[in-house]
């Protein structure tokens, strides 16, 4: 056997397919021969590092998305057989029913038939009116509005003990007692 | 197909997990069958047993996990619809793996009209430049993990630059360890054809690989 008869019919020798005849020849020309003991020697030690290669493995969302695909499989096909019949865009979901029929936990029932709603009528007997904008009813109302606003400026979030406390990260939060309430209201009261 | 009321269907914790421990215990056949008497939960037994061995098989076949994974679910899409006309005297295991071998042979069609950079591949390479060291096998020396990983890569180099058709009945002998005569029926040629493909491709794999091999 030469060394290209060998490396030809290699998959015969090296699955052990060929008859017993090749086998024998075939250990027969390895055993005397180098090159053919290396070219066996680097296919099966590729072969063994491509085994030993980490697989990939399937992401978190490939069963939902799989899921989802497989609920809306008839989607396709009823929506044809419907425009077929004449019969409109509405969704015909009665394919869905008979998996659901079969017991399918995949295939939930829904309605066959588009539903009818009946609205009472709306009576509208003058226009809405919209207010737009916010205007003071006098230029005295306006100065009283002003000021109110410019005190609550003045005021602000430190001016107001309850906030102080209530927000502090050194009362934090929940935990402060009664009376460092009760404190802060009094300094409160004095301060004012 | 027959069916099954919906008070046969296991549903809540110990009953649905003790039918899963029964489904498990089947046959691919044995599944099959439990789903087209309408057990639902049969078919997510037959994704656990399928998934990551399908989506091995062609992500080496096409290179890009994503799109592997797109084709893996595909895969069990096809086989949902069309289940019931699967005939139960054959293999399971070789029909689903036809439909992606069939899926994956498209995909490299496809590909080959409207030719695209894939990201992934980049960035593998770069992946394997900048990987710790400390997650290696420290028994080695440096020179060895360095050719250890330079091995690896140039082992997955062979099998990506194999020709389509030898690369699916390769990957399919090598890794998925199926018989001749189940890739004859997955690739739709004969046996004859089968082994030249295979030889061809290792002798391909044998050359690309050898200068890294002692």
């Amino acid at each position: 056997m030469t060394c290209s008869e060998f490396q030809n019919h290699f998959s015969d020798y090296h699955d052990s397919l060929g008859d017993p005849a090749f086998m024998v020849a075939a250990s027969a020309h390895l055993d005397g021969c180098p090159e053919c003991r290396r070219y066996r020697g680097v296919v099966e030690q590729g072969i063994e590092v491509l085994r030993s290669l980490p697989g990939p493995s399937v992401g978190d969302d490939f069963l939902p998305r799989l899921k989802h695909r497989i609920y809306h499989l008839e989607d396709g096909p009823a929506l044809r057989r419907r425009e077929m019949a004449g019969l409109g865009d509405h969704h015909d979901h009665g394919a869905r029913d008979r998996g659901a029929d079969r017991g399918g936990g995949l295939v939930p029932p829904v309605l066959t038939r588009a539903p009818e709603v009946a609205l009472d009528p709306i009576v509208v007997t003058r226009s809405e009116q919209r207010v737009i904008g916010i205007r003071p009813a006098s230029p005295r109302a306006l100065l009283v509005q002003l000021a109110r606003e410019e005190a609550m400026v003045h005021r602000g979030l430190w001016d107001d003990p309850l906030l102080l406390t209530r927000y502090s990260p050194l009362t934090a939060g929940r935990t402060r007692s009664a009376s460092a309430m009760r404190q802060a209201d009094l300094e409160y009261r004095v301060g004012g | 197909m027959a069916a099954r009321t919906k008070q046969q269907q296991p549903r809540f914790g110990g009953e649905a997990l003790e039918h899963r421990r029964q489904l498990e215990e089947l046959t691919d056949s044995g599944v099959v069958q439990a789903f087209l008497g309408g057990d639902q939960r049969a078919f997510g037994e037959l994704v656990r047993r399928y998934d990551n061995r399908l989506l091995n098989f062609v992500y080496r076949t096409v290179g890009d996990r994503e799109r592997a994974q797109d084709l893996v679910q595909e895969t069990f899409v096809r086989v949902y619809r069309h289940l019931a006309r699967f005939d139960q005297s054959k293999k399971f295991s070789t029909w689903i793996y036809t439909i992606s071998s069939n899926l994956a042979k498209n995909e490299l069609r496809n590909r080959s009209r409207n030719p695209l950079v894939l990201f992934q591949t980049i960035r593998k390479n770069w992946e394997a430049d900048h990987r710790p060291l400390e997650w290696e096998d420290t028994q080695y020396k440096p020179d060895d993990l360095f050719r250890k990983r330079h091995l690896r890569e140039k082992v997955e180099q062979a099998v990506a630059q194999l020709p389509e058709y030898h690369r699916i009945v390769f990957v399919l002998r090598e890794l998925e360890g199926k018989t001749y005569e189940e890739l004859a029926e997955i690739t739709g040629c004969n046996l004859g054809t089968v082994k030249s493909r295979l030889n061809r491709a290792r002798n391909n794999f044998a050359e690309i690989v050898a200068p890294m091999v002692d």
